[in-house]
């Protein structure tokens, strides 16, 4: 038997840590009884996990079928009002990039980068498909594929330097913020150069000025900002 | 007895059965660890015939429109090779399950009950009268085979609450307010943690002997210790310490019944009015315990537990409603004013012809989201076996409990169930 020296209690194993307050008891015992120890309790399984997916997958399968009734009856309806297919393309495309969202929010995809690529060619496949549909492609190549591309590559980018930081908490939020400037200026350069508006150095001129402060604040927080209060800060906002 | 019997729910019963969730399981463990490794075909027979003697047993939980009840099987339980943590991952409402499961490992039976089927002095005698059948099969120990005759069906299963309910009795006017909480997170589901603590009973009865105290009031103090000095490192408000203590009612009042009969009285410790020494905590323990602890004072528990499932509009709420507003009003009015749960099952004897194949019994509480951390006491021959459950890894209280039973100078021996994750 051995003795936890900080809560002074006896436990049956010797050489590893105290059960109540984590302290490693040293060991005891000359021989090692580690192989002779009766386990008290078997290696446990925990069955929530697999349940849970369980359910999931009922649900979607059941939203699954929902969605197929749907666009069988939009296409139906269409069909025999105008005897060819007109706005039931719109929708169905809709609905069908609703359902593309629900696969990946039911995590059957793993990986976040796979997440985002998905959803970024979801958004050009449907972007595509509504302006396409009227016969010519309007808006897609100005607006809509640069947004669409530019927002997924930002959003890889965020993910992979969230990754690589060592230290999250307060960088977190001060990259959010510079990956919103980025995002905001990204999707106004488009919109004004597709107003024809555009003048690159004002634009860029623009962005630095916008990154500055937030990345003053970032500086402040991390060398000014005394640790009780950045504590605080991290408790409030559970950092 | 036909296949169309059925039992409505008790009281207890009632409510536990609408709170029942992934988590808060609402099952408890009584286990014993035998001499020798259990040998599953002779524990099945031994199930088997017990619930001959215990039909209210062979039973499983059924919605009805406005209340559940059990409903009488032909099926079967069968015994399980442990493989869950304890007291979690059985859901009683799935259909064909049983409110309850047997299980063995090396040299442990466990039974874990749900509690809107017994409580734990009806499965006490129901583990052991498994016991006492597996050893006859086993060890060949000669025991009087029992029939249950109609009458003694009728004890057994009767609403022991109902039958001392007495209208006239006011309900006990106490609001408890906001108490204190231990701050701990939840762990994942399927997890349960269990921490026994094992101590000498003639040591613990000499010390609380030396307070003039028994050895449940020595007890329940420590642990109001415990909270109070938990209180006072972590809180920066201080509320009241409120220990739920449930009572085993046939003590008090003579029933047979196998089922729930038991009310919760809850002793409290008010930490605003000032530091309390130990001394001050047995007193005021002492003092109420004994005012509570008599007929009069209990029967007005009694009605408290009768009256909410008189009232006309739970009983015309429909049964799905009923479960999805229980778990909140459970966690308003019931043990969301308790700081934790402590329950003592007491001196647990065993037929005396089995006692020679018996090493100890041990209980543990059922997990619970409104008290995370809970502890359930036996005894079995010499050792004392306090076992807390907890729904979190943190483990400040059972630290600051045994710690403080070994300042008064007791042995404890501890096991807990996380080595084996």
């Amino acid at each position: 038997m051995a003795y936890c020296p900080k809560c002074g209690i006896q436990v049956e194993g010797d050489n590893q840590p105290c059960p109540l307050c984590s302290f490693p008891i040293p060991k005891v015992n000359e021989e090692d009884t580690e192989g002779l120890r009766v386990r008290k309790f078997p290696k446990t399984a925990n069955p929530y996990p697999a349940y849970m997916r369980r359910v999931l997958n009922r649900i979607f399968i059941l939203i699954t079928l929902l969605v197929f009734v749907a666009v069988c009856l939009m296409f139906y309806t269409d069909y025999i009002m105008n005897d060819r297919f007109t706005w039931s393309r719109y929708s169905n495309l809709s609905v069908f990039a609703g359902w593309v969202l629900l696969f990946f929010s039911f995590g059957y995809v793993q990986s976040y980068y796979k997440v985002i690529i998905g959803i970024g060619l979801n958004a050009l496949i449907l972007l595509f498909g509504l302006d396409v549909f009227d016969g010519k492609l309007d808006w897609f190549m100005p607006l809509a594929f640069p947004i669409v591309t530019g927002v997924t590559v930002i959003c890889v980018c965020y993910w992979s330097v969230i990754r690589v930081l060592s230290v999250r908490s307060f960088n977190v939020i001060g990259s959010l913020f510079m990956t919103l400037v980025i995002l905001a200026m990204w999707i106004n350069f488009f919109i004004q150069s597709y107003q024809s508006e555009t003048n690159l150095w004002t634009w860029i001129i623009v962005t630095v000025l916008q990154l500055i402060p937030v990345l003053l604040i970032m500086l402040v927080v991390k060398y000014v900002v005394p640790e009780r209060i950045k504590q605080k800060i991290a408790r409030k906002f559970h950092l | 007895m036909g296949d169309n019997t059925w039992y409505p729910l008790d009281n207890a019963g009632k409510l536990y059965s609408s709170i029942i969730s992934s988590r808060a399981t609402t099952l408890f463990r009584l286990s014993a660890t035998l001499t020798s490794p259990v040998h599953p075909d002779y524990l099945q027979r031994a199930l088997e015939l017990t619930l001959e003697r215990f039909p209210l047993f062979k039973v499983q939980l059924k919605q009805g429109f406005f209340w559940y009840y059990f409903e009488q099987t032909d099926r079967t339980p069968e015994v399980e090779k442990e493989k869950y943590h304890p007291c979690i991952s059985l859901s009683i409402k799935k259909r064909g399950s049983f409110p309850y499961r047997v299980y063995y490992y090396n040299n442990r039976i466990a039974l874990e009950l749900s509690h809107s089927l017994t409580d734990g002095t009806g499965g006490l005698r129901f583990l052991s009268e498994v016991i006492r059948q597996y050893l006859h099969l086993k060890e060949s120990i000669p025991i009087k085979q029992e029939t249950i005759s109609d009458e003694q069906l009728l004890s057994e299963t009767e609403n022991a609450f109902r039958k001392y309910y007495n209208k006239d009795i006011p309900a006990p006017g106490t609001r408890l307010g906001k108490s204190f909480k231990l701050p701990l997170s939840l762990d994942k589901k399927g997890h349960y943690h269990i921490v026994t603590g094992i101590i000498d009973i003639k040591e613990l009865k000499e010390k609380a002997k030396a307070y003039h105290v028994s050895i449940n009031i020595f007890l329940t103090a420590v642990y109001m210790e415990s909270l109070l000095k938990l209180q006072d490192k972590i809180a920066i408000k201080k509320r009241p310490v409120v220990i739920n203590v449930p009572v085993n009612m046939r003590s008090f009042f003579e029933s047979e019944t196998m089922r729930n009969f038991f009310v919760s009285i809850t002793p409290s410790i008010d930490a605003r009015l000032g530091e309390y020494t130990f001394e001050e905590i047995i007193q005021e323990l002492k003092i109420e315990f004994s005012r509570l602890l008599t007929p009069k004072k209990l029967s007005q528990y009694i009605h408290r537990s009768v009256i909410a499932e008189k009232s006309l509009t739970l009983r015309l709420m429909p049964s799905p409603v009923k479960d999805m507003i229980a778990p909140s009003i459970y966690s308003f009015f019931g043990e969301g004013q308790y700081t934790s749960g402590l329950s003592n099952l007491g001196i647990v004897r065993m037929p005396e012809e089995t006692e020679d194949y018996i090493e100890r019994v041990e209980c543990y509480p059922p997990p619970s989201i409104g008290n995370k951390v809970k502890a359930m006491i036996t005894s079995y021959h010499d050792q004392m076996y306090i076992s807390f459950g907890n729904l979190s890894k943190d483990r400040m209280l059972e630290r600051e409990f045994f710690r403080r039973m070994r300042r008064l100078g007791m042995e404890v021996t501890i096991e807990t169930n996380d080595e084996e994750m």
